[in-house]
């Protein structure tokens, strides 16, 4: 199968079936947004188009696939979930009429400031109600990232490009084998090409919570390759590593949904908005700062919060340090820095200072020696009793 | 990271690594629950530990400690941490082996700062094959123990050659104190029976040696008769207690054995001389008398005389 060009820009029809285009609102891989009026409601949607100019069986394949699959998305509502009114088709594009909405992408919050924990729970666990209206019904996103999570009316999550957003990429493989687009937040099972449920959603869910909480992507790498290599082998460093503020449990909900195995994960959406919101009703309420959007917090004028996490957060880009996959980290409830300190500054000294590393250190504990047999207090009875034994047999032999 | 300080040089450390089992399979509530119950115990165990003494690392499904020096403190640990998590599924792996500190130097509160190294995940990987409520150790940290504290080492037992999932082969010992006990018994054994034997050495040894010769008591002194001699004119007849012993002359002088005596000289029709006498050993008596006509009376007759010397006197007399 082969894949739209997105360079290729489109002349913007005037008219899509019943629908008066007005304004474009944006582009992406799949084609171009629209702002439209549904002239017989008198209502504003929005029109994602998507090219079908493809050739042969792969267009009817891929034509009947989209139709299947825009229906299965359209086929129910939640408040957490866009609403699909409508899909047609008009020469070489297919489109999509759905709820206009006005908000803002998670994207764009993220970029511009730190989420307060509160908020990042709430739009998780939002996030998560609507996955599991969807998988009830069968239908898997397939593409959960902050660009598709809309913020509206300050407080309301929802999920956008339901169940087609990854058509076009056929299960995310071209024909040369390479990925579309960043493979950022998809489940391992999904860059290796195989088969996905509803645990894979899940999976691309926790990576967004963990940029929100820690503030930082759990995978980064400079090419996708890397990036695949992390996201299937690589556990991520607990979120509070970077944001100490995270609690224990949501370090613990984040793990679970990003576990690699499937077995592992959330079996469903529905246990992962519970523990959520658990993990909400178990934080402190001073422990937070203002929720995200709400009307006292101009995005504009929104500061990242001070603090020695989010300065390293945001200048490492990365928790992957590429020291090992899965490294352990200094336990936040017990303070070992001043031995930690000390162990390198000696080791450190000690590789400087000699190449053998054999010098004796301030904490060498002479392990390597020969076996000291005579700190064995059963042999040292053992020997006294045979010292007995023979003082009392040498008496026997002479007396 | 540019702050970084140059890397450091692995060192050995003791490693307790105390897993929570089945941990991702469980539901996050429950998760946190035994994390909270596992620091708990590590707030406890640790307790037995200077604060410089140790470094403690969190792994998503347990908790690793560090400690540098003396391999005994490990053992302590494990055991504190399994005496309080009985009834709880944790599950401990110890290993003595390389780690590395990859911190800043000059900044403190770098969030990259941890311990790497292979024995932090031997530790990790032997304690995912612990049952809970024993804990494993490598054979590295069992020979290390047996140098510097060869009375613990005893409690650890073979418990078999496991492959982890980075197909690493370990051989591992389970502590039990029934192999110290067993241990105890078997030397008990052995001990009773060498000192039976070194015993039953000495017995032998002692049987074995000819007896000492009796000792022969010393012959008696010979007792000196005491002698009687005769100066008897004419002769007569001698007899001592009834026994006639001969005339004098030719009979001088007549030996006999000390004590009393009675003797008897006669000669014809004078009267006889009768003398009682209670002679000494060696004594020398000697008997002077003559019967001439004037002694036919009885008192004449026992006018014989009688001299008496000791032994000494003899010897010195001649």
């Amino acid at each position: 199968m082969t894949t739209n060009d997105p360079t290729a820009k489109p002349v913007a029809p005037r008219q899509l079936g019943r629908y008066q285009i007005l304004s474009e609102l944006g582009r992406g891989a799949m084609g171009v947004v629209y702002k439209a009026e549904d002239p017989s409601l008198t209502r504003m949607v929005a029109i994602k188009t998507i090219n079908l100019a493809m050739q042969g069986d792969a267009r009817a394949e891929y034509e009947a696939r989209f139709f299947r699959e825009a229906k299965a998305a359209g086929a129910f509502n939640h408040p957490n979930v866009i609403i699909i009114y409508d899909v047609g088709r008009e020469r070489d594009l297919a489109y999509i009429a759905m709820e206009l909405l006005e908000g803002t992408e998670l994207r764009d919050i993220m970029a511009n400031e730190r989420i307060a924990l509160a908020s990042v729970l709430e739009i998780g666990a939002q996030v998560a109600d609507g996955l599991a209206a969807a998988h009830e019904r069968g239908v898997v996103h397939r593409d959960i990232k902050p660009a598709n999570i809309m913020i509206v009316r300050g407080d309301q999550v929802k999920i956008m490009d339901f169940g087609i957003a990854r058509l076009l990429t056929s299960e995310e493989h071209t024909q040369t084998g390479s990925l579309l687009g960043s493979p950022k937040y998809m489940s391992p099972e999904q860059i290796t090409g195989r088969a996905l449920d509803e645990r894979s959603d899940l999976f691309s869910l926790g990576v967004v919570l963990y940029e929100m909480a820690a503030g930082v992507a759990p995978f980064s790498a400079p090419d996708v390759t890397q990036l695949m290599h992390q996201i299937g082998t690589v556990v991520p460093r607990p979120p509070s590593v970077y944001n100490p503020a995270v609690p224990p449990m949501l370090d613990l909900i984040i793990s679970k949904a990003m576990t690699k195995d499937v077995t592992e994960r959330y079996q469903n959406a529905t246990e992962l908005a519970a523990d959520l919101r658990a993990c909400m009703s178990k934080l402190a309420p001073d422990s937070d700062e203002k929720k995200v959007g709400s009307d006292t917090l101009p995005l504009e004028e929104s500061k990242p919060r001070v603090d020695s996490a989010t300065v390293k957060t945001r200048r490492s880009e990365g928790s992957y340090t590429g020291k090992t996959d899965n490294p352990m980290t200094l336990s936040r409830k017990f303070d070992s820095t001043q031995t930690l300190q000390r162990l390198s500054v000696q080791a450190r000294e000690a590789g400087t200072e000699n190449d053998d590393a054999d010098a004796e250190s301030e904490w060498s504990d002479g392990s390597e020696g020969r076996s000291s047999w005579w700190k064995n207090r059963e042999t040292l009875w053992l020997i006294l009793a045979f010292a007995v034994a023979v003082v009392v047999a040498v008496y026997i032999a002479r007396y | 990271m540019d702050n970084h300080a140059p890397s450091a040089l692995p060192r050995q450390a003791s490693i307790v690594f105390i897993r929570i089992q089945d941990f991702a399979r469980r539901p996050v509530g429950e998760q946190a629950e035994l994390r909270d119950r596992l620091e708990h115990l590590v707030t406890e165990a640790t307790s037995l530990l200077p604060a410089d003494g140790r470094i403690v690392l969190d792994a998503l499904d347990g908790t690793a400690i560090v400690i540098p020096q003396r391999p005994e403190l490990a053992l302590d640990v494990a055991a504190a941490v399994q005496k309080s998590a009985a009834d709880l599924p944790f599950s401990i792996g110890i290993n003595y082996g390389a780690i590395k500190a990859v911190s800043s130097a000059t900044d403190p509160d770098d969030t990259d700062a941890t311990l790497v190294g292979d024995g932090l995940d031997t530790a990790r990987a032997v304690a995912e094959f612990a049952k809970p409520g024993r804990y494993l150790s490598t054979r590295t940290f069992r020979e290390v123990l047996k140098n510097r504290a060869p009375d613990k080492v005893h409690a650890f037992g073979p418990s078999g050659t496991f492959t982890d999932l980075r197909l690493r082969t370990h051989e591992l010992f389970v502590h039990d104190a029934r192999f110290a006990r067993r241990r105890r018994l078997k030397l008990f054994a052995y001990g009773t029976f060498g000192v039976a034997v070194i015993i039953s050495l000495g017995l032998i040894a002692r049987m074995a040696r000819p007896d000492p010769p009796v000792p022969i008591p010393p012959p008696p002194e010979p007792i000196q008769p005491a002698i009687l001699v005769f100066d008897i004119k004419p002769p007569a007849e001698v007899m001592l207690d009834g026994v006639v012993k001969g005339k004098t002359p030719p009979m001088t002088q007549l030996e006999t054995s000390p004590g009393t005596h009675t003797l008897r000289i006669t000669h014809g029709k004078f009267p006889p001389i009768v003398l009682e006498m209670d002679l000494d050993e060696g004594e020398r008596a000697t008997i002077k008398h003559v019967f001439a006509a004037g002694s036919k009376t009885a008192a004449a007759a026992q006018k014989a005389q009688l001299s008496r010397k000791t032994p000494q006197e003899s010897g010195s007399l001649g």
